[in-house]
């Protein structure tokens, strides 16, 4: 029975220096002694890991279900994406590259595909309000309204401020936006890539836009704006 | 929520306070992680490690106190991580170069593992093997750092005996469940 408060207290780390001295005899002389502290240690090991182990899987839990609720939008953005495409595939000629028309000439802030708008009924839901003033192009008071969706760190809701800034000339605002926003959604990732190389061109960053489009480009999930990436590159060289 | 309060909630093993610090701090997170050339699901998982550190030293009590706001503290754990990892990917910084900073002796963690031994694993599976309540004791006491005095508190027992006597039961039950999942 000693020997088991002595135990208890190394674990405690309440042995008093006499108790220490007895504990390491202990260890040195009785090997069952010892052996049950081993056990124990290992025991203390194996709590921490498997604890670890269950944070992590709720973490990746967590995680998992982030984008999911961005899925049921999916068919509709598809749908809308080959309508963007189509209108701004007219644009590729033999222009020389500036910027500000480069810019202005293919960018077109994302449709609204999110949030379904019923006109004429008085709403107070924040978010409705925000993409109503988004559709209707009032962007000053859309921007008001995201920032007010911006607590709810929505990936998507995001993606549209970052249009919304885009559209009001703070670039760089939006590029940080994209940027940390990139992995976040996986419908709207290409999308993401495709508004940032637009911004980085605004901002006359031109190795990073082509970066971006080199992404589309390359890449053997998606068409998304694959055509016009290819010839934008063009015109940045 | 205050800091402070914020702390408590992940002292007391608040799952619903760890998920919203890991939520509101993501972003940010990973927008400070983008200088360095990791890739994304790198980050994510530095960042993922670097909760679960901070979760720890909050339940030990190492948080409390803490002079820093709660998110410099995490992004400290982060950029420690951060760190390690390029340090085994034996990868060089792109855009700057990052001295090792020389605070993290104050952190108090060391790198989250993961990996069990296979004898880790059998004793794992024995520990699950416990009902709740021993599970319990025996986190409170190994993992957490209660003394017998703490879990009497926290788990509303009568007298420190009654702890005591449960926690060795547990233990016994424990080697058991491995004599018989060894045959």
């Amino acid at each position: 029975m000693k020997s088991e408060s002595l135990i208890v207290k190394f674990f405690e780390k309440t042995l008093t220096t006499e108790e220490l001295h007895e504990f390491n005899k202990l260890m040195a002389n009785d090997s069952d002694f010892r052996k049950e502290v081993e056990f124990r240690n290992e025991l203390k090991d194996v709590i921490t890991l498997d604890d670890r182990e269950t944070i992590k899987h709720e973490l990746k839990d967590l995680e998992s279900n982030i984008p999911k609720k961005n899925i049921r939008i999916w068919p509709i953005a598809a749908s809308l994406v080959i309508l963007l495409g189509v209108s701004s595939f007219w644009f590729f000629g033999n222009q020389t590259a500036n910027s500000e028309d480069l810019f202005n000439t293919n960018f077109e802030p994302y449709r609204n595909v999110v949030q379904p708008i019923e006109r004429g009924n008085d709403t107070t839901d924040p978010k409705i309000d925000a993409f109503i003033a988004y559709e209707s192009k009032d962007y000053d008071n859309a921007l008001k309204g995201f920032n007010m969706l911006a607590e709810d760190n929505d990936a998507v809701i995001q993606f549209y401020k970052a249009n919304t800034l885009l559209k009001l000339g703070n670039t760089d605002e939006a590029i940080r936006i994209l940027k940390q926003n990139i992995t976040l959604t996986d419908t709207l990732t290409e999308k993401h890539y495709w508004y940032l190389a637009l911004a980085y061109i605004k901002a006359d960053n031109f190795e990073e836009a082509k970066e971006k489009l080199k992404y589309l480009i390359n890449n053997p999930n998606s068409e998304y704006k694959k055509e016009e990436a290819k010839k934008l590159t063009k015109k940045l060289k | 929520m205050t800091d402070d309060s914020l702390i408590k909630a992940l002292k007391n093993d608040d799952r619903s306070v760890l998920k919203s610090v890991y939520l509101n701090n993501k972003m940010a997170f990973i927008a400070f992680a983008n200088r360095y050339e990791l890739s994304n699901d790198d980050v994510l998982d530095v960042y993922q490690d670097a909760i679960i550190a901070l979760r720890e030293n909050a339940l030990k009590g190492h948080l409390d106190g803490l002079k820093s706001e709660l998110k410099t503290y995490l992004f400290s754990i982060g950029k420690y991580m951060i760190y390690n990892r390029l340090k085994e990917k034996k990868k060089l910084f792109v855009s700057e170069t990052i001295e090792e900073p020389d605070d993290f002796d104050e952190l108090k963690i060391t790198d989250i593992g993961y990996d069990f031994s296979p004898r880790q694993r059998q004793l794992q599976k024995a520990f699950k093997q416990l009902g709740e309540q021993c599970q319990n004791v025996l986190n409170l006491f190994y993992f957490r750092g209660y003394t017998l005095d703490d879990i009497v508190t926290k788990l509303n027992y009568n007298n420190k005996d009654v702890v005591k006597s449960q926690k060795s039961r547990c233990l016994k039950t424990l080697k058991d469940i491995i004599r018989k999942n060894e045959t």
